[in-house]
């Protein structure tokens, strides 16, 4: 009895609903804490805010096709050729990340330093994450959130004292349509979609809340986090490609100053886990039998793409153009998804499998 | 196969974590206190006040008597200046210990703005460190003793912090300064230091920008007034006179300013409400401890008077007559109503010339010494 009970809650390869929750938000709240402002398609001012809440509800619409296709049985990725296709966007995904990490760190943290040397670095370790599995990385996020949340804590309350509230005014500063592409930039940072799409099948139990749980809570922390940066520092975050790191600069309590390592600490550890989970993700859709190989293959691609980044952001300050970026969001999370809901059949197989 | 993962991890952490890359050890650097800026015939002069380690003794000597030097250079621009200063301690410079910048007068003469993009663009700037404007050169300032001062820039970092508590200087950081000085509406002020030989270093009043254009440096009422207004002022000591009385010392315990702007058709309106705290701490011509409710009514009217009348002088000095908006009017006005500031921005100097300023004050004191409590 008790070992059926047991079977009951845990299963090999598999993690619970929970730990997608820590995953998917840990994921998300790395992208603010390495917001990048020469990225964003204007300069960040008070109207973010507005930017972030559009993007927040956009996000959710477009990932309705995706959390249907999980709910009927209809995931598109079980095709593998499909699957395939997915994988050089995982593989964008990835090398964009990992572009953010050595830029950041090669310019913020340790400037004597190439990029490149952090790109492998991070790599090497988050390759090896990746290859763990989803449980080594589920069980990880958990303690990786409950760092990160403290982290933002702190930022937020040494913050206070730095805090005023004139500087959130004027309130709005940009146009209509500068806010309504702020707002879709903001969408197509979002991995968590394809994410979800990927490793919808590693769950214990089958259930959307901890997805719609993890886009929301994340966007509400981060939303958080960007008018604290507002109020903080004012006008001066224009002059930041890293507004966070300097909030984090800002923030002290008394004597006890200068948190930026705290925030480099916290963000190396969500980082990580965001890294590792996008390579992991790369693996699933590649779709070889040996883990070693898809894992090589997957790191090295990530790493040549990553390096070309690199070089990009460190030189010219420009991404990709958001038009693009948010074409190829649309298409690999809300199209290709769409499309399998009307065409493909429910997979009556894979239901009879997991109820025998 | 166990062993050799936890040997890697062991070696990888070594490697890693140790830090042993490109490491510099605490005699091989220069630790920047404070940054003087100064500018003449083109060229920016950096006086650095550097930890002296050779100087910090051992034993009974030890950490008595200041422990700085400072190295001054000159160059066409601060990073090349600094760069120079390297050069002449033969150790690497470090300014992550910066605790204050002060500019000199002649930079600011010329264009203040050219030694903010250095603050905007170095790795090496912070938001939190102080900014000062010395009324000679920043050479003086931060060649300055400041007698009994182990590093003379702490002592005049906790002079501009408390400064502003005070009512006698203000607080201004690097943020606030670049924020002032990016944004559309609002202005650049700084504390005003002065370093005397042999004496320490003390404040003396407000230097006030129009669109980074020096325009005045505000007295010391005006500076009390400017801090009131902005509702900057934690605690103060102010002096009213009366008749029957004699000068009157009453200690501000507690001040809070709110400030709302209400525009007409083409003029702006502001309105500041202030609520004091108080307690009367000296009495000119009062040997009897006890004083009559009516007496007390009549202290807070005077009090009520001259801090309406610090106020309103610190307004008219700065946004009417030097059209400079330290108090950010702009932002405030923002808030009101978004269309008029974005009608008003486009000339923002002549309506703020023509501002009306109103305040109404609301004092109340609550203990008359240190034994009795009011009623």
């Amino acid at each position: 009895m008790v070992l059926v009970l047991m079977n009951s809650f845990y299963s090999k390869g598999k993690i619970p609903p929970y730990y997608l929750f820590f995953l998917l938000t840990v994921s998300r709240l790395v992208v603010v804490m390495t917001f990048i402002q020469s990225l964003s398609y204007s300069k960040i001012n008070n109207d973010y805010f507005i930017s972030h809440l559009i993007g927040f509800a956009v996000t959710l619409l477009m990932s309705v096709p995706a959390i249907l296709c999980i709910s009927l049985k209809k995931n598109p990725l079980k095709n593998k050729i499909i699957s395939r296709i997915y994988f050089p966007y995982t593989v964008f995904l990835s090398a964009i990340d990992t572009a953010r990490f050595s830029s950041f760190s090669a310019t913020r943290i340790n400037s004597q330093h190439s990029s490149i040397i952090f790109t492998i670095l991070i790599l090497l370790a988050c390759a090896y994450g990746a290859y763990l599995g989803i449980e080594a990385l589920g069980r990880f996020s958990g303690f990786a959130f409950a760092v990160l949340i403290m982290g933002i804590v702190l930022l937020i309350a040494f913050n206070i004292p730095n805090f005023e509230f004139i500087n959130l005014f004027p309130l709005i500063e940009s146009s209509n349509t500068q806010i309504i592409e702020r707002a879709f930039k903001t969408t197509s940072n979002t991995n968590e979609i394809i994410v979800y799409l990927i490793i919808a099948d590693k769950l214990t139990e089958k259930s959307n809340k901890p997805f719609v749980l993890s886009v929301s809570s994340s966007y509400i922390i981060s939303l958080c986090v960007m008018i604290c940066a507002l109020g903080v520092l004012g006008d001066y975050i224009s002059t930041q490609t890293f507004p966070i790191y300097a909030l984090s600069q800002m923030a002290s309590l008394r004597g006890f100053g200068r948190l930026d390592a705290i925030h480099t600490a916290v963000w190396i550890f969500a980082s990580f886990i965001k890294l590792s989970l996008m390579i992991y993700c790369s693996m699933k859709c590649l779709k070889i039998k040996s883990n070693k190989l898809s894992c090589l293959i997957c790191t090295v691609l990530t790493l040549a793409v990553s390096i070309i980044f690199s070089n990009s952001m460190l030189s010219s300050q420009k991404g990709l153009s958001p038009t693009v970026l948010f074409i190829i969001f649309a298409l690999f999370n809300t199209v290709i998804p769409l499309i399998s809901l009307f065409v493909k059949k429910r997979n009556y197989g894979d239901e009879l499998l997991e109820n025998y | 196969m166990r062993t050799i993962k936890i040997l890697a991890c062991i070696l990888a952490s070594g490697l890693l974590l140790s830090g042993c890359s490109q490491t510099y050890t605490l005699s091989e650097m220069s630790i920047v206190q404070g940054m003087g800026i100064d500018y003449e015939n083109g060229n920016f002069e950096i006086t650095l006040q550097v930890l002296d380690t050779v100087k910090e003794g051992s034993g009974v000597d030890a950490l008595s008597g200041n422990i700085t030097t400072t190295l001054s250079q000159s160059a066409q621009t601060i990073s090349q200046a600094i760069a120079k200063c390297s050069e002449i301690s033969a150790k690497k410079i470090f300014i992550g210990h910066n605790n204050i910048i002060v500019f000199g007068f002649d930079l600011i003469n010329d264009d203040i703005t050219k030694s903010l993009d250095y603050l905007i663009r170095s790795a090496d700037s912070r938001p939190d460190v102080l900014v000062a404007l010395s009324k000679t050169s920043a050479k003086d300032v931060m060649k300055s003793e400041e007698k009994g001062s182990l590093i003379p820039s702490e002592a005049i970092f906790d002079l501009l912090s408390s400064g502003e508590e005070t009512g006698v200087s203000a607080d201004v950081s690097v943020k606030d300064l670049i924020s002032a000085q990016i944004s559309d509406t609002s202005d650049i002020y700084l504390p005003v230091i002065i370093a005397e030989k042999d004496k320490p270093c003390r404040v003396e009043g407000i230097a006030i920008f129009s669109k980074s254009e020096f325009k005045a440096i505000l007295n010391e009422d005006e500076t009390l007034g400017f801090l009131f207004a902005d509702n900057k002022v934690d605690r103060c000591t102010v002096t009213v006179e009366d008749s029957q009385l004699g000068k009157i010392g009453i200690e501000v315990s507690s001040s809070k300013t709110k400030t709302k702007v209400i525009p007409s058709a083409d003029s702006l309106g502001v309105f500041s409400k202030v609520k004091i705290d108080a307690q009367i701490i000296d009495i000119e011509k009062n040997s009897n401890a006890n004083l009559s409710e009516d007496k007390v009514k009549q202290i807070e009217k005077l009090l009520n008077e001259k801090i309406k009348m610090l106020c309103l002088n610190a307004f008219k000095t700065t946004v009417n007559q030097n059209q400079c908006d330290a108090f950010h009017i702009g932002k405030m006005l923002s808030k009101s109503s978004l269309k008029h500031y974005r009608e008003f921005s486009k000339n923002w100097n002549h309506y703020l010339s023509g501002a009306q300023y109103s305040v109404e004050v609301k004092s109340s004191i609550n203990k008359i010494n240190d034994n009795s409590i009011r009623d």
